[in-house]
């Protein structure tokens, strides 16, 4: 099975069971920036009071979860992990948090085509607020990558005033403005 | 010949969006399985009648190397 096939099953699964989800981490920064490699997928989810078992049980064949939840150091969220054995792809499920952007950009979220289906995604402004918060936390030089190339693919329409808004909410103005002006050099 | 590095980033930002978003979105999922197909090859050859098994036990350790180097210390 190949790891889009995968993902696409675990998308399949979520909607099966009525779980609303958002596919984020590298896949969102693909879809509006500059593709790499992912070794990984990963979605934030909103449970709500329903149970993940039967989701983790529909999915047994392909992906094997750990069988307790994480919690994320980075950005203090809970989620759980499941690994493809013969490929070692991960998929990881972050649980919708409380956190006034992770609320948002779930709100936003909107369904982009994949393989041949519909995914569920966060606008290319919330990829961006949510990579310059992870770089500003964890400093991972692929997250401020990720950050400058969906700058430059989505130069001349992104909403400047949105991406300025939660930048200085989050305390990560500085680091956006710098990259905006290093990709004006590029573009 | 050195190629600057502005004029590097200037092309992969054109190739970039001269892709539809859905090749953009499924070509993460593809780059990493060539990737991988790429990686075995590599530990087979250097380990020669290695069990598909034992080749996909080495491929994963060294995701899970990558995976810790990616984080600074």
């Amino acid at each position: 099975m190949t790891s889009n096939a995968l993902v696409l099953r675990v998308i399949q699964s979520l909607e099966h069971f009525g779980i609303d989800y958002m596919l984020v981490g590298s896949y969102s920064s693909n879809i509006f920036g500059v593709p790499r490699s992912t070794k990984d997928a990963d979605f934030v989810i909103e449970v709500g009071e329903k149970s993940l078992s039967p989701l983790f049980q529909s999915l047994a064949s392909d992906l094997i979860f750990d069988s307790q939840m994480l919690l994320e150091s980075v950005t203090m969220t809970l989620r759980y992990v499941g690994r493809h054995p013969a490929s070692g792809f991960k998929v990881e499920l972050f649980m919708l948090s409380s956190d006034p952007f992770d609320q948002e950009r779930f709100r936003r979220r909107q369904p982009k085509s994949f393989l041949e289906a519909t995914a569920q995604l966060p606008t290319p402004e919330d990829v961006i607020v949510q990579k310059l918060r992870w770089f500003e936390r964890s400093q991972r030089p692929r997250d401020r990558e990720d950050v400058k190339n969906v700058l430059a693919v989505q130069r001349g329409k992104l909403d400047l005033e949105y991406l300025r808004g939660w930048a200085d909410q989050h305390r990560t103005r500085a680091l956006l403005d710098a990259l905006l002006l290093e990709v004006s050099r590029l573009t | 010949m050195v190629i600057p590095r502005v004029s590097l980033a200037k092309e992969e930002i054109e190739d970039a969006r001269s892709l539809s978003e859905s090749q953009r979105l499924e070509m993460g999922g593809d780059l990493f399985d060539d990737a991988c197909e790429v990686t075995l090859s590599g530990i087979r050859s250097e380990n020669p009648g290695v069990s598909e098994n034992d080749a996909i036990n080495i491929l994963r350790q060294r995701l899970e190397l990558a995976e810790r180097l990616e984080i600074p210390l």
